[in-house]
């Protein structure tokens, strides 16, 4: 056999070989490999392609019911959760997802995930802020509903999407690296969608907390801290308008789905951060708001977390700077066991909350209580 | 169409192959040249069909000056063909950069025409400016315009070199080496899948850091000690990998052709001296700006001033070269002192100039390589302030960090260490500062120690070039460990050229342009 033979076998060959290798691995869990214990179940490295995985899984799965939010939804909630037994759940929350990806992928899953009865939105903030020089006002709700509508890939969109990863050197390297990650603390994507946080774990370990929130305490400044983004410009509000709309069309099109939204059980600190950053005014304005939307559709429910309770309050406890918090990964991430609380009241469990205002139902009625409860919050000595 | 693409790879470079093949078997040699020279001009006229034209203008107006050359010797048509060679280049060039500088100076508002740089004009500019004073001298003689064609436009070393000599080439086109061969098929395809992997895994795995630095920089970011470094080393085995790769792969596209193509890369980051770096560092750029610049400005011939003057100028126009902006000029002025600097050193300091033992080896080089390292960065910052602000940083101006994240594992002893010395912890992201040194110090060991693509296929004529193992003015720790090192045609080689290959052809869903394309 000459050399340009054995070297054209020996290409395919090799081809074959990482192919394969990467599809029985699975980095980013595309394949529906199995999922074996020490060799590839945690999905270390899935964070690096989740936009593309998360969404795909969850349109297969077809679960009845859906959480989305951003990352704090996927760090703070776990689909496998036991509040949530008895139900097929999936976390389709990515990470920096504003409110537009949000509701774009709640919209999805009402109209292509047939076995869909329940959607949890995490509302948050920060992605309620918005670039008003790029969309000026009176937004028609046509174009509004363009925004959050995406059309479904068909098979071969689909396949062109996920299969060429095999052959991929970034894929093969993930596939080492899922490999050596095996048992350590780094951030594993469970193939329900939920991040198991193992970053956090880690430094905190590694940097202890004092020194990891003084970092994670400076990146919030810097985001709250960027000039063109507002609530609102001139009495309108854009997130507002985008999210009437959803609902608008959730209302006529999939009434039968239950919609539960909830603000995000912020820590204490992180109102300090809102404050400090001059967009506390703005932040209460939002609740205000988002209690009319509660109050012009009283079949979804809005929830605010976001208040004081024993746990939001929780102390950072620096003494003790190696030590993870009992509710929180730091300021602007709540843990599982938090959200498992959040569940139990969105699904109508009983919370263990020792708090009788946490949280509030958000309509006109409790808007101004939850206003006071805000500010006496954020009195709290730190 | 790129090198390192789906469709040049997997659909142009096959059914060339065959269509050469089957026209060599079955019909003339000039068929074959025909053959390369049409699916030449389907390669070049993929990126933008109206460049065609340019290139076809320059070639029948070049070819016909040259033949009349061969003929006259008129001095005249000679000035004449180079300046309309460089004419065109100038326009294409230089014309926005030249109005914008006179707008700037005399305060007019004279109009920017915003006119688009052809892919390869000055390659193919330099090249046939090249066979017009051969042609002139009488060292070439062209007979066949479709040979001539070929020689232009040959589509391995059409858009970024190496830059040829009619002489070395014509012999190979006309005497019917162009052939089809397992053998030629499978020596080309390996010097190929070793470029395509130095470009494709290793520059471009590491661009990503030289990007975000220099976009840094540019945006009046400054950078500590630690990173600016980081960025500067990142650019500069980007540069290298990525051109030398791309001069690889076209020796090895050639080689599958049957045509040996000149050497453009000889390991120029071994080398202890300047001017041993710029006989390895686009060679064949080298022999042009020496044997139709320098020599041409008077060379060495007039005594040691008007030699620095020449070897000053000469790096200057190289400088500008490579594009309209001060930057490049200011590199080829930094280079064209570099030399000067160190011709004076040699003439001197002789006795000291002449020690060959380690320690001269390695500190030769360490300031050749940090003086090279400090001209990439006016190579490739956009402006000059993020030059400056780069060089600034690299030079401790900014001071000097570790990331947080790297610090608290440093553990306390070292980090007092390091306080007291006046280095400090920063907020910046510790996986990239890791993964980014990891990077450079692989990628330092891989150019320092590793043999280059010239020694391995040494044995097999893998270029014109008769170099092999040249340890002249080098700094090669390890040279005994990697010496024997050698292309065969058996199993062992086969089995890493696939892997180089298949390593490569994995990264073709993101692409990645050469960077020696915009020059």
């Amino acid at each position: 056999m000459n050399y340009l033979t054995r070297l054209a076998l020996l290409i395919v060959l090799v081809f074959a070989l990482v192919g394969g290798f990467n599809f029985l691995v699975d980095p980013y869990g595309f394949y529906w490999s199995p999922a074996l214990k020490g060799f590839n179940q945690q999905k270390t490295r899935a964070d690096e392609r989740v936009r593309e995985v998360t969404p795909y899984r969850a349109l297969a799965l077809q679960p009845d019911t859906v959480l989305i939010g951003n990352s704090r939804v996927q760090l703070g909630i776990a689909a496998e959760s036991k509040v949530l037994k008895g139900r097929h759940a999936y976390n389709l929350s990515l990470p920096g997802a504003g409110l537009a990806e949000t509701l774009r992928h709640a919209l999805s899953q009402a109209r292509y995930n047939p076995n869909l009865t329940t959607l949890i939105i995490a509302l948050d903030y920060r992605y309620f802020l918005h670039n008003y020089s790029q969309s000026p006002g009176l937004w028609s709700q046509e174009e509004l509903l363009d925004t959050i509508t995406q059309r479904p890939e068909d098979a071969v969109e689909r396949f062109m999407r996920i299969y060429p990863a095999v052959f991929s050197l970034d894929t093969l390297f993930d596939s080492v690296r899922t490999i050596a990650q095996q048992g350590g603390t780094y951030n594993n994507i469970t193939r329900l969608g939920s991040n198991t946080g193992g970053y956090y774990l880690d430094a905190i370990k590694a940097e202890g907390k004092k020194r990891f929130f003084r970092h994670q305490f400076g990146g919030l400044f810097m985001r709250f801290g960027r000039k063109h983004l507002t609530y609102q410009a001139g009495g309108e509000v854009y997130s507002i308008a985008l999210l009437t709309s959803f609902l608008e069309e959730m209302k006529k099109a999939h009434p039968k789905v239950e919609l539960h939204f909830f603000i995000n059980p912020y820590h204490q600190s992180y109102w300090q951060v809102i404050y400090k950053s001059g967009h506390w005014g703005s932040y209460l304005q939002w609740k205000r708001d988002l209690a009319g939307i509660g109050e012009r559709y009283p079949e979804y429910a809005v929830y605010d977390f976001s208040l004081p309770g024993e746990q939001t309050l929780e102390p950072l406890n620096y003494e003790q700077d190696r030590q993870l918090m009992t509710w929180y990964w730091e300021p602007a991430h709540y843990r599982p066991k938090l959200g498992d609380e959040v569940l139990k009241v969105l699904l109508h469990e009983n919370s263990s909350s020792k708090t009788a205002d946490w949280p509030i139902r958000l309509q006109q009625h409790t808007i101004e209580r939850a206003i006071v409860r805000s500010i006496d919050g954020l009195a709290q000595p730190d | 169409m790129l090198f390192n693409s789906y469709e040049f790879i997997f659909a142009f470079l096959p059914l060339t192959i065959l269509l050469v093949w089957l026209f060599g078997r079955y019909a003339s040699f000039q068929a074959v040249v025909c053959v390369l020279v049409l699916a030449s001009l389907f390669f070049y006229g993929w990126w933008n069909p109206a460049y065609l034209a340019i290139i076809l203008v320059s070639m029948v107006l070049n070819y016909q000056l040259g033949k009349r050359l061969s003929k006259s010797r008129e001095k005249v048509t000679l000035y004449l063909g180079v300046f309309l060679n460089l004419l065109s280049l100038g326009y294409f060039k230089y014309t926005d950069f030249v109005l914008e500088n006179v707008n700037l100076l005399l305060d007019t508002p004279l109009p920017l025409p915003g006119v688009v740089l052809p892919l390869a004009i000055s390659f193919f500019t330099f090249q046939q400016i090249a066979y017009l004073v051969d042609s002139y001298r009488g060292e070439t003689v062209e007979k066949h315009p479709l040979d001539y064609a070929l020689f232009v436009t040959f589509f391995p070393q059409l858009i970024a070199g190496p830059i040829v000599h009619h002489k070395e080439m014509l012999p190979q086109f006309a005497n019917g080496h162009a052939s089809i061969t397992a053998r030629n098929l499978g020596l080309g395809l390996s010097i190929f899948a070793l470029g395509l992997f130095k470009k494709a895994v290793l520059a471009d795995g590491v661009a990503g850091y030289a990007n975000v630095a220099f976009i840094n920089v540019d945006n009046g970011v400054t950078l500590d000690f630690f990173a600016a470094w980081a960025g500067a080393l990142a650019y500069t085995f980007q540069l290298y990998f990525d051109f030398s790769g791309y001069s690889d792969m076209a020796i090895g596209l050639a080689r599958m052709f049957g045509i040996i193509l000149p050497l453009n890369f000889y390991s120029p980051y071994k080398s202890v001296n300047i001017s041993e770096f710029w006989r390895r560092w686009h060679m064949t750029l080298s022999r042009f700006l020496r044997d139709y610049l320098y020599i041409a400005l008077g060379g060495n011939r007039a005594g040691n001033f008007n030699r620095y003057r020449n070897l000053f100028l000469t790096m200057v126009i190289g400088g500008i070269w490579h594009g309209a902006g001060w930057n490049f000029l200011i590199w080829g002025a930094l280079h064209g002192s570099y030399l000067i600097i160190f011709h004076a050193w040699r003439y001197l300091c002789p006795a000291l100039h002449a020690l060959q033992n380690g320690l001269a080896r390695m500190l030769g080089w360490a300031v050749t390589f940090v003086g090279v390292v400090v001209g990439w960065v006016f190579f490739r910052a956009v402006t000059f302030d993020g030059a400056m602000t780069m060089l600034k940083g690299m030079f401790g101006g900014y001071g000097v960090s570790i990331p947080q994240g790297v610090w608290t594992r440093l553990g306390e002893s070292v980090t007092g260490i390091l306080s007291q010395i006046g280095i400090t912890e920063s907020s910046a992201g510790s996986s990239a500062f890791v993964e980014v040194w990891v990077w450079n110090f692989c990628l330092l060991i891989v150019v320092l120690m590793m043999p280059n693509t010239q020694d391995i296929f040494s044995r097999v004529a893998g270029s014109l070039s008769k170099l092999s193992y040249d340890r002249r003015d080098t700094f090669w720790p390890g040279f005994k460990l990697v010496s024997g090192i050698g292309w065969k045609a058996n199993t062992r080689w086969a089995l890493i050229s696939a892997i180089l290959f298949v390593a490569g052809v994995l990264t073709l869903s993101q692409v990645s342009e050469f960077l020696y394309f915009q020059f």
